[in-house]
C-alpha cells in the first residue's frame, strides 16, 4: 500500500477479503459478498453486528475507525475505502 | 397532493419494517411498549384494564415515589414556585431549590461541582457533548445506552467502541490513539439491561495510566450501591478517582431529572456552553424537589438498600430455584434471557395475564440480539410480593 495504484487496489482486495472473514459468523455458510453490496439490504446484519465487525478489523489492522467514519459507510467496498484510509493515515 | 406523496416518496415508508415487527409482537396479546396503565397506587401495584398487577419492571429501586417526604416536598415545591420554571438555567429558571440540590449532591458525593439537568436523557448528552470536542477521543463501552450514543454523536470528537465490560479491549485501543487531543473514557456502573456490573477499578486504572478521563453514568446504581448508597464506584473504592459520575432522578430518586458531578471544579463550566443544559426548560419545583427529599432519605435510611438487597437475592435464588438462568449475579436489575422473541413475548402475556408486570426487551435494544424478559426490584416489594413473582414465572409454558 504505497503510491502505487496497483498496490493500493492488491490492499483493497485483501481488505474485502479480511471483511468477508469478519463478516462470516454473521451470514449463512454460503453467502456470497461483494464490493458493491450494500450492509444491512443486501447484506442482512443489523447496526450492533456491523460494529462488531469494525471492531474486528481495527484489531486485525491496528487501526482506529471512529463511529464518524463508519457511520458514512453504505458497501462493502467503502469500507474497505475507509479501511485502507486509516492504515495509510 | 398528499395522497400523491404517499404513493411516491412517502415520509413514514422508512416505518413500514417497524410497523411489521409492531404488528407480529400485538399478535401475541397485549401492547408491551407503552402499555397503559389504568392507574398506579403505590410503588409497586397498579390497575391494568380494571386489573390489579404486581409492579416488578419499573426501576423503582428504592420505592420512594410514594414515601411521605417525597410527597410533602412536591406539593409544598408546587404550592410555594409553581407547576414549571418555564425557563433555562441561564435565564429565569435557576431557583434556590436548583441550587440547593446541587449542593447537597455534592455533598454527598463529596466532590466539588454537581450540575443537575431536566432529564437523566439530557444529563449524559449535556455532559459528554460538551466534554469532548473537536480533536478529542470519546471511547465508549460497546453496550452503552442510547443517551451516551446520542452525546457521541451531538460531540466533535471521534468516537472509538471498545468490547463490553473489557479494560484489556479498552487499554488496546486507547493505545492506538494519537496524542494530541484530551480523552475520554465512558462506562456505566450497572448496565441496565442485563444487570452486570462494571470492574470500575480496573477501569479508571487503564484510563488514567492512559492520561484518559473516566465518566461513569451510575443511573441505575446509585442509591443502589455503595455504603453509603454512592453507587458502584464507591461500592469498589474509587469514587475518588472517577472524573464524571453522573446519574438520573427518573430512578432511585423518584423524580425527573439528571445530575452529573465531578472532582474537577472546572465542569461548572459546561453551563454556559451545553446545548442540552441551556436550550430548555429547567427542572420543574416539584420534581426537583422530590428529588431532593429522595437525596435526603437515600442518606438517612441506609435501611432502604437492606431491604433492596433482601428482595433481590429472594428473587435471584427463587428464579434459580424454578429453573432461570439469570444474566447476572444478584441486583437491583434480574433479567432472564429466553429462547427467542416469541417465547419472550408470550411470556410477558402469560406473566401480565398472573397479574405480574415485567420489561421486555428484544432486538435491536439488547445486546447480542437476546430476548429478555427483565425485572427490576424495590425495596417496597414485600416479601410476599416477590414469592408472588417467582411463582409466576414458575408456571410459565
Amino acid at each position: 500500500m504505497d503510491q502505487t495504484g496497483k498496490t493500493a487496489q492488491i490492499g483493497q482486495a485483501q481488505i474485502v477479503e479480511r471483511i468477508r472473514t469478519a463478516l462470516a459468523p454473521f451470514l449463512p455458510p454460503d453467502a456470497v459478498v461483494t464490493e458493491d453490496m450494500k450492509i444491512g439490504s443486501d447484506i442482512e446484519i443489523d447496526s450492533v453486528e456491523v460494529f462488531d465487525v469494525v471492531m474486528e478489523l481495527e484489531d486485525y489492522y491496528d487501526i482506529s475507525l471512529p463511529m464518524e467514519i463508519t457511520s458514512d459507510i453504505q458497501t462493502i467496498g467503502d469500507l474497505a475505502k475507509a479501511v485502507e484510509q486509516q492504515i495509510n493515515v | 397532493m398528499f395522497d400523491e406523496l404517499d404513493k411516491t416518496r412517502s415520509i413514514f415508508r422508512k416505518f413500514e419494517p417497524l410497523a411489521a415487527r409492531q404488528s407480529a409482537v400485538l399478535s401475541s396479546g397485549e401492547q408491551p411498549f407503552g402499555l397503559r396503565f389504568d392507574d398506579v397506587q403505590s410503588a409497586t401495584h397498579g390497575r391494568v384494564n380494571g386489573r390489579d398487577i404486581l409492579l416488578a419492571g419499573t426501576n423503582n429501586y428504592l420505592g420512594l415515589t410514594y414515601s411521605r417526604p417525597c410527597l410533602d416536598a412536591a406539593h409544598e415545591a408546587i404550592d410555594q414556585h409553581g407547576t414549571a420554571t418555564t425557563g433555562s438555567r441561564l435565564a429565569n429558571g435557576t431557583y434556590s431549590i436548583h441550587e440547593e440540590l446541587e449542593q447537597d449532591l455534592a455533598d454527598f458525593f463529596g466532590l466539588p461541582s454537581a450540575v443537575i439537568f431536566t432529564t437523566g436523557y439530557q444529563a449524559n448528552l449535556a455532559a459528554i457533548s460538551a466534554l469532548a470536542g473537536k480533536g478529542d477521543h470519546l471511547l465508549i463501552d460497546a453496550d452503552s445506552h442510547a443517551c451516551i450514543y446520542d452525546a457521541c454523536r451531538l460531540s466533535d470528537a471521534a468516537t472509538i467502541r471498545f468490547r463490553h465490560n473489557s479494560p484489556e479491549d479498552l487499554e488496546r485501543r486507547l493505545s492506538r490513539l494519537p496524542s494530541e487531543g484530551a480523552r475520554l473514557v465512558v462506562v456505566e456502573g450497572l448496565y441496565s439491561m442485563l444487570g452486570d456490573v462494571a470492574p470500575l477499578a480496573e477501569f479508571v486504572e487503564v484510563a488514567h495510566r492512559h492520561d484518559a478521563y473516566l465518566y461513569v453514568d451510575e443511573a441505575h446504581s446509585v442509591g443502589c450501591y455503595g455504603e453509603n448508597g454512592q453507587g458502584v464506584a464507591a461500592a469498589q473504592g474509587i469514587l475518588d478517582k472517577v472524573d464524571f459520575l453522573s446519574g438520573t432522578f427518573s430512578k432511585s430518586f423518584a423524580s425527573i431529572g439528571g445530575f452529573c458531578v465531578s472532582r474537577h471544579a472546572d465542569f461548572d463550566f459546561i453551563r454556559l456552553m451545553s446545548r442540552p443544559y441551556l436550550f430548555t426548560a429547567s427542572g420543574s419545583p416539584s420534581n426537583v424537589a422530590a428529588a431532593h427529599a429522595a437525596l435526603r432519605q437515600i442518606r438517612s435510611e441506609p435501611e432502604l438498600r437492606t431491604s433492596l438487597w433482601a428482595r433481590a437475592n429472594q428473587l435471584h435464588e427463587g428464579l434459580v430455584r424454578a429453573g432461570f438462568e439469570p444474566a447476572s449475579a444478584p441486583g437491583p436489575v434480574i433479567a432472564l434471557p429466553r429462547p427467542d422473541q416469541e417465547t419472550a413475548v408470550r411470556q410477558w402475556n402469560e406473566l401480565l395475564e398472573a397479574g405480574i408486570y415485567v420489561n421486555l426487551a428484544i432486538p435491536p435494544a439488547t445486546p447480542h440480539a437476546m430476548s429478555l424478559l427483565r425485572l427490576s426490584v424495590s425495596a417496597a416489594h414485600t416479601s410476599d410480593d416477590i414469592d408472588k413473582i417467582i411463582n409466576a414465572f414458575s408456571r410459565l409454558r
